[in-house]
């Protein structure tokens, strides 16, 4: 029988995987973007399994929320890249420093 | 085991390999379509934990928007493999080691008695499917939080499509706003000429 | 009937408001008649309440409480007046001298810009003492203590524009401050001694003063500290030694105001406050010697440095400080009849010589220095006998007002059984011989001998306008009679219970609980009674005695030195250089004050203003702060590449600490 604990390690070795995956891909912005949509992938796989195994459809509704915020953000995100790209002719993270302090 | 079990290492371990496939592969492209495997698989996943429709969405909006989203920019940038090299020879030791230190402590913690507690199984006879429940939770006691979502959306649209906007100055096009406001007396500019002298 | 002692006070009060807020609108004329009219109404008010009090028996007191304008704590802050013989008595002197003033201003000020202001000012600051006199409790007696201190030094500095004019009023005003505290202290130790509610009115509070009276502060009996206290405020605004320094400076002012402030009534202040709390300083055997020492020495010392002045105003204004010496030695002797006697008196016959000497100095065009004058007899008559009226009473000439009074201070200082009862009467007899002599120095060398002034002004010398000469003629009149009232003004049988004499107070049995322990009964004032047997004998017991010799022979001496010889006075300037300096600078208390007070306080601001200012608050706590953020947030801003893999990786690191703290949590 497949228990809570085993969607619970699965969500946790997609999440350690898309933190590695940040670490790994550190200078590529667009690999960045997509291990976050790993990570909240994991993410909301917490939330319907929980929501699963309490019998409790609230859970379902955060993942919807969740999914809403992401799309926006991905969609912000990537705009934000393309203006980027636009004025630099690049999108190494190296060249990101506007915010040097 | 049963065939729910088996199917469940089957996704699980699809999903996985996956992941690690959108981590480690050079090509973006590459990485995208991986990611769209991973989103398929964890669609799978959910149906499994009888969550249609939430696994139906997260195809429709994940692999069909945003992963879409994802590779058009990909390609509009074009960008080349040699471009996004990455050393990751030096980076790999250390990104295994967060992943194991990360991997190891969350299984530590999923051992805690807090877990045990919580497994029961939803078998209760629902009269209701997933989709029908999720709406009328949606549309009575989430209504507002719904509300803001959807505003949520409407200021990404127009942030997303404000940012990327630009004013070619080099171009001549047509200015429709201008075009609506004018009037007909700015059309046309009258002017009194002076007529020739009559009778000379 | 009450409410005619609120219409009094406020009669004067409305012709300030009047002529100082809306003065230009009146115009001149109509603002000194305004004025003018109120406060002469005022004065006809309170001699009706003279009239109506004297049908009563001297006890008779009346206590109108207006309103109640705050309570905090236990302590009830109110308005009201208390109206006994006392209060009468200073109403009608205030009203009339405020009055002679008013008329003589229009006289004097004739052709001053700011006509207006000085009636406005000096209605005010009759609405001020009419406040202060006819208070019911300590908060409005402060109120009007201030008041006057307020509207005295606005008048000092009135010719704004003069330099010396205006440090004379910052002196006045500083000095003043002084006296004030010890005031104000006075009032919180009463204050903290009362117990339960106090309204802060002065029968309430003596009365429950007393039965705590064994309580003591600083190892010190309550009466005893509290009375020290008001003496210090009653020095301040009595100018006296060694808070006088500001009273000759404010001889910067207009005459009318020297003659109505600074020489009759603001300075009285003092000796009136000494007056009603009598039921405290009669507990306070320490602070009646301070006072005889004081009032004694202030007599004689101010006195003798008005011998060498030149300028006609300072000399009367050392002569003020030295008769504020008179009373202020008779109320140390416990004869506050005696005191207030020669208070009337005072204010009479030296607001006469004052407005005499404006009349002087503006026959002279201003010119002040008594060197610059002489002969003016044949062309000031009018001012001349008054002056010379003035003058008789000040020096106590036999029949004249200034002879009863001070005679009689002589006296209960000579009877009176204190320990430094001796040294004052020493000081005071030898104070008579002073007093004649710069007195007739000043009347010598003003009105007879040779002119001295330059011809123009010789040409231009002519006697006031009437409106100038009707009130040193008013003046005369009381400067010369007032001394009549000798029995029942000077030896206390007009003020009935507001003072404390003897066994008559009602306050005697409580106070006699008191002083069973230490105090003695001071019964000077009846030995004084004893002493006396009609205003003949008295006349003739004055002419016997050993101050009216020294009197002759004090103006003896002006006239010799002054008139007769110059020669001696050349010999016994050159003899007496060394004391002739001293005197000039008036003992150096200005230098003192200059050196000591004010290049300390000086130094203490400039030694505060660089160390604790600028180093500690400005360069430690307020730049200091400002740099440690700078410095810090300079090596902080390191940290902050601007690189997104940095910021991930900070983030990657949170994570794991924050799961291991979760693990170590659980576990």
């Amino acid at each position: 029988m497949i228990s809570l604990t085993h969607y619970l390690t699965l969500a946790a070795i997609l999440f350690a995987v898309s933190i590695a995956g940040i670490v790994l891909n550190r200078k590529n912005i667009l690999l960045i973007l997509m291990c976050i949509e790993l990570m909240l992938l994991s993410v909301n796989l917490n939330f319907v399994a929980f929501s699963h195994y309490l019998n409790n459809l609230h859970g379902q509704i955060f993942v919807f929320f969740i999914l809403t915020v992401a799309a926006a953000e991905a969609a912000i995100g990537l705009a934000i890249l393309v203006v980027f790209f636009r004025n630099k002719r690049s999108i190494q993270v190296q060249d990101l420093d506007e915010m040097k302090g | 085991m049963s065939f729910e079990a088996w199917l469940f290492y089957l996704f699980a371990l699809l999903l996985i390999s996956s992941a690690i496939g959108v981590v480690v592969v050079r090509n973006t492209v590459y990485a995208a379509l991986l990611l769209i495997l991973a989103f398929f698989n964890s669609a799978a996943l959910w149906l499994l934990l009888q969550a249609e429709f939430l696994s139906i969405v997260l195809v429709l909006v994940y692999v069909g928007a945003v992963m879409v989203l994802f590779l058009f920019i990909i390609m509009m940038l074009n960008l080349k493999v040699e471009q996004v090299k990455r050393e990751g020879g030096k980076y790999f030791p250390f990104s295994l080691v967060v992943l194991f230190l990360l991997i190891v402590e969350l299984i530590i913690m999923l051992q805690s008695s807090l877990f045990d507690k919580v497994i029961t199984t939803s078998d209760t006879t629902k009269n209701i499917d997933n989709t029908a429940a999720i709406g009328l939770l949606l549309y009575k006691e989430y209504l507002f939080p719904f509300e803001v979502a959807a505003v949520i959306l409407l200021v990404a649209i127009i942030a997303a499509i404000m940012l990327t906007l630009r004013r070619r100055g080099d171009v001549k096009t047509q200015d429709i706003e201008q075009q609506i406001q004018v009037q007909s007396s700015e059309r046309i500019r009258l002017i009194k000429l002076p007529s020739g002298r009559q009778g000379s | 009937m009450n409410t005619i002692y609120i219409i009094i006070v406020l009669l004067p009060l409305i012709g300030a408001i009047a002529a100082g807020f809306f003065g230009k609108q009146l115009g001149r004329i109509p603002s000194h008649r305004l004025t003018s009219g109120l406060v002469g109404l005022s004065f006809l008010l309170s001699l009706y309440v003279l009239y109506y009090f004297l049908q009563f028996d001297p006890n008779h007191d009346v206590n109108v409480q207006v309103y109640r304008w705050a309570t905090i704590g236990r302590i009830e802050l109110e308005v009201g007046f208390f109206i006994d013989r006392l209060t009468v008595f200073m109403m009608v002197i205030v009203t009339f001298v405020s009055l002679m003033v008013h008329i003589y201003t229009i006289g004097y000020m004739h052709d001053d810009p700011g006509y207006q202001r000085f009636f406005s000012y000096i209605s005010l600051f009759t609405f001020a003492m009419l406040m202060l006199v006819m208070s019911n409790n300590f908060v409005q007696l402060f109120f009007g203590w201030e008041a006057v201190g307020l509207v005295s030094y606005l008048l000092i500095g009135f010719w704004y524009k003069k330099d010396t004019a205006i440090y004379a009023n910052m002196k006045a005003f500083l000095v003043n401050r002084v006296g004030d505290i010890g005031l104000l202290l006075g009032i919180a130790v009463i204050i903290v001694n009362v117990s339960g509610l106090v309204n802060l009115r002065y029968e309430d509070v003596f009365e429950r003063l007393f039965v705590r009276s064994h309580s003591y502060v600083l190892d010190l009996p309550v009466p005893e500290i509290a009375s020290i206290l008001l003496l210090i405020g009653a020095m301040g605004k009595s100018a006296q030694i060694p808070l006088h320094v500001w009273l000759p400076d404010s001889m910067e002012g207009p005459t009318p105001i020297s003659a109505l402030i600074h020489a009759a009534t603001m300075v009285t202040a003092g000796i009136f406050l000494i007056a009603r709390m009598s039921p405290i300083f009669e507990n306070a055997e320490w602070t009646l010697n301070a006072i005889l020492v004081i009032g004694s020495s202030t007599a004689f010392f101010m006195g003798l440095v008005g011998m060498v002045q030149n300028d006609i105003k300072r000399v009367i204004a050392y002569s003020t400080l030295s008769q504020l010496g008179y009373m202020m030695t008779a109320l140390g002797a416990s004869v506050y009849s005696a005191g207030l006697f020669h208070l009337m008196t005072h204010a009479f016959f030296k607001a006469l010589l004052f407005l005499a000497a404006g009349s002087v100095i503006m026959g002279m065009h201003h010119e002040q220095d008594i060197r610059k004058m002489g002969g003016l007899r044949r062309y000031m008559p009018v001012t001349y006998i008054t002056f010379l009226i003035g003058s008789l009473a000040l020096v106590g000439f036999p029949g004249f007002s200034g002879f009863f009074s001070k005679d009689l201070v002589i006296e209960a200082v000579k009877l009176s059984d204190q320990p430094a009862a001796l040294y004052a009467y020493v000081l005071l007899v030898l104070g008579v011989f002073v007093t004649a002599f710069y007195t007739f120095r000043v009347f010598f060398m003003v009105f007879h001998g040779d002119e001295r002034m330059d011809d123009h002004t010789l040409e231009h010398l002519h006697e006031s306008p009437r409106v100038v000469l009707i009130p040193l003629i008013l003046l005369a009149i009381p400067a010369i009679f007032m001394g009549l009232y000798v029995e029942s003004v000077g030896l206390g049988s007009f003020f009935g219970d507001a003072l404390i004499m003897g066994e008559q107070s009602k306050l005697v049995h409580i106070e006699n609980i008191v002083r069973t322990e230490t105090h003695v009964l001071h019964r000077t004032d009846s030995l004084l009674q004893e002493d006396y047997h009609g205003i003949g004998n008295f006349i003739l017991h004055g002419m016997m005695s050993l101050p009216f010799i020294l009197m002759l022979a004090g103006i003896g001496s002006a006239w010799y030195l002054y008139l007769k010889n110059d020669n001696a006075l050349l010999w016994l300037n050159n003899k007496l250089k060394a004391p002739r300096k001293i005197l000039e600078n008036q003992y150096y208390f200005d230098k003192f004050n200059q050196g000591f007070f004010a290049k300390g306080a000086l130094y203490l601001g400039n030694s505060f203003m660089t160390l604790i200012e600028r180093m500690i608050i400005d360069g430690l706590l307020v730049n200091g702060v400002a740099r440690a953020v700078t410095w810090a947030t300079g090596k902080v801003r390191l940290l902050q590449t601007g690189y997104l893999y940095h910021s991930a990786l900070a983030m990657i690191v949170g994570i794991i600490a924050m799961v291991t703290w979760f693990i170590t949590l659980l576990w």
